[in-house]
């Protein structure tokens, strides 16, 4: 027996604030660029630029993760009436890359500080404990599952949940997508010169690189309505051309989108919009725009849009963060528009969605792609039926 | 879900840590460089589980660990801390756990998909729950599956991480798996019946009555965060006489119950195995698996 995973409920922080109403709003505002942010650890020092959550101050690093996460975990169940019992088995998905790292690194650095020989990773430390405090702290017993496939991670958290309703193994699930600044990630990337100053230019000849940004979505999926949204299929495949950029002739990422709109049981005549992974590297933009005109007629691409100028890459969040985004945009009767970013479809041959525009068709596709090769597409719609 | 072929590599580490790099030339046919011992180790294990077999092109790879590349993540850590020196591109990039996918796919020529996912005090339960997902969907045909877990010197700080006392002998494990859905036509050495996560005691007591368990055919194995009281007790719950030790007894890492499973297809001391853990909030992670 097949059951369905509406998208039920949602809780959202990014830097455009907090809760869905902030998010709608800052997408009909023209994407502003990132503020440099002090990144000092041991006797380095580098200045940034990032795109911190709006509404939680970089401070109490401990305290800080966890109200965030337990603020949209809080929005997501806030408009949805469970059972008790219900509740209690809520099956617990988590996607990120950097989970709680921010914790340790930071225990790490005090500690240093303090005695001089201190121990890296002293404390326990294990993927799964972000997941186990979030169990206890909302008393979910069901099983839990920490994703940490780059920035592919809650992308794919989504969509083994979804399966896992359909299959009827479990009832209700809470997706988390969290990723929030730490020094291994800003520095990381700092390092590998892949960061711009500037605001992110995805699809466009005037790219400058990326910027990183913070982000906490949670979304709660179950059994809904009749013509509520809900994936409808996904597709996940690893990409060896590179570790670190899918392949360039878009061979891999058209392979992917096919394997999830054939999942979905549509082909890309269906699509109403889609959202783009839209990193602002060459590599990317390149990869992704070579992937939809296999799939797609250029004379009929849906529009296109890319969330990441708005919030900075949230990586392995931003599955859930930008599925959230678009969602609630097409909700509301747009898809979102980034006027003057790739405008220019001659370069590519993919422009960016210039004005907020409504579309007529109920099926949209999200593409994701991370590092180690993993790429991801998601096909999300309104239900036809109960 | 079938169970194809299986290979490991397990070892207790003394001070210092063993060398791979030979052993990785030895089991995969070629130097891989510039890895650490975290993808050495899942290229040994999954190497040894193929033995030169080419699995088909879509296989898909499921990696999971308790704690993941500690190896990398900490040299990044002491790099910045320490000596005030930004991450290694390379290194930052393998801070990703599923980087390790990429160098199975790459060396194993696979394209199907790949994921690393885990549970804190069950990460192979958690994989195999997908993976077994896959298989009755048939988006997946055949699965590369394997857990990974490194040991980090000194081993006293290592202790500290697995929050064990100093003088637990600790190691390093890497087990894995090719797996095939149970209609394929390839012989099987063995297979995974069931995979739960049970809310509490009652739970899997319900669990037990439902399963049609040859009891005088099966042998019970407790989990590594059951305690000796405790697997008695649970032993006695499931109503399996048998109970399967580790004879040497295991050194600490996270994912024994890779080991577990393999030494009972290698073994065979029955015709099914019944693995039970129980994590720190009192769920029951319970592994169902048979002989062909």
């Amino acid at each position: 027996m097949n059951h369905i995973a509406c998208f039920l409920g949602a809780g959202i922080a990014t830097h455009l604030g907090t809760g869905i109403s902030a998010q709608l709003a800052g997408l009909q505002q023209a994407p502003r660029a990132p503020q440099p942010v002090d990144c000092a650890i041991g006797t380095l020092h580098e200045r940034v630029p990032y795109k911190l959550l709006a509404d939680f101050p970089l401070q109490a690093i401990e305290t800080r993760l966890y109200t965030v996460i337990d603020s949209v975990i809080e929005q997501a169940l806030s408009n949805v009436a469970l059972s008790r019992q219900d509740s209690n088995a809520i099956a617990l998905f988590i996607g990120s890359s950097s989970f709680d790292i921010s914790v340790s690194e930071h225990a790490y650095q005090q500690a240093q500080a303090v005695r001089g020989d201190a121990i890296p990773l002293g404390g326990s430390s294990s993927f799964g404990n972000l997941g186990a405090r979030v169990r206890e702290r909302f008393g979910f017993n069901g099983p839990d599952f920490s994703f940490n496939t780059a920035c592919t991670s809650s992308a794919n958290a989504l969509w083994y949940a979804s399966r896992l309703i359909r299959s009827g193994k479990i009832r209700h699930a809470l997706v988390l997508g969290i990723e929030v600044i730490n020094h291994i990630t800003a520095l990381g990337f700092h390092g590998l010169g892949l960061l711009t100053r500037s605001v992110m230019k995805p699809f466009d000849s005037a790219r400058d690189g990326l910027v990183l940004g913070e982000s906490a979505s949670a979304l709660l999926l179950g059994p809904g309505n009749a013509g509520d949204f809900r994936l409808l299929g996904g597709a996940n495949l690893c990409d060896t051309h590179s570790m670190s950029a899918a392949n360039a002739d878009g061979s891999t990422v058209a392979a992917v989108i096919q394997a999830a709109l054939a999942e979905a049981g549509l082909s890309p005549s269906s699509i109403g919009a889609i959202k783009a992974h839209g990193t602002a590297s060459l590599l990317n933009d390149e990869a992704e725009s070579a992937g939809l005109l296999r799939l797609f007629d250029a004379a009929a691409l849906p529009p296109v849009c890319a969330l990441k100028p708005f919030i900075g890459h949230t990586l392995g969040a931003c599955g859930v963060t930008e599925l959230v985004l678009f969602w609630q945009a097409l909700q509301q009767g747009f898809v979102p528009a980034t006027p003057g970013i790739g405008a220019d479809p001659s370069v590519l041959g993919v422009a960016l969605n210039q004005q907020a525009c409504s579309v007529d068709k109920s099926t949209f596709l999200l593409n994701y792609f991370g590092f180690g090769g993993n790429n991801t597409a998601l096909v999300i719609g309104r239900g036809q039926g109960g | 879900m079938k169970i194809l072929a299986h290979g490991h590599y397990s070892a207790t580490v003394d001070e210092s840590l063993p060398p791979l790099k030979e052993l990785v030339k030895e089991t995969t046919g070629e130097a891989v460089r510039r890895v650490g011992r975290f993808i050495q180790l899942a290229l040994i294990g999954a190497g040894r589980c193929l033995q030169g077999m080419q699995a088909p092109s879509d296989t898909a790879v499921y990696l999971t660990s308790g704690r993941g590349d500690l190896e990398i993540t900490l040299e990044v850590l002491e790099q910045m801390v320490e000596h005030g020196l930004p991450p290694k591109p390379l290194s930052f990039i393998n801070t990703v756990s599923n980087s390790a996918c990429f160098y199975l796919a790459k060396h194993f020529a696979l394209h199907g998909r790949s994921h690393f996912v885990t549970r804190r005090h069950a990460p192979l339960e958690s994989v195999l729950q997908l993976a077994l997902l896959d298989m009755a969907e048939g988006s997946v045909q055949t699965a590369l599956l394997g857990s990974v877990d490194i040991c980090t010197a000194p081993l006293s700080d290592h202790r500290k991480r697995l929050a064990v006392a100093s003088d637990t002998a600790v190691g390093e494990g890497s087990h894995w798996f090719l797996l095939a859905q149970d209609n394929h036509p390839a012989h099987g050495i063995g297979r995974i019946v069931a995979v739960e996560t049970l809310v509490d005691e009652q739970a899997l007591r319900d669990w037990l009555a439902a399963q049609p368990l040859a009891r005088t055919d099966t042998v019970f194995a407790a989990g590594q965060h059951v305690t000796t009281g405790n697997a008695d007790a649970l032993q006695a719950c499931t109503g399996i006489a048998q109970r399967f030790t580790h004879s040497p007894s295991l050194p600490w890492y996270d994912s024994h119950c890779g080991h577990t499973l393999g030494q009972f297809l290698t073994q065979q001391p029955a015709g099914q195995l019944l693995h039970i853990d129980r994590d720190a909030s009192g769920r029951y992670n319970v592994l169902l698996a048979s002989l062909p």
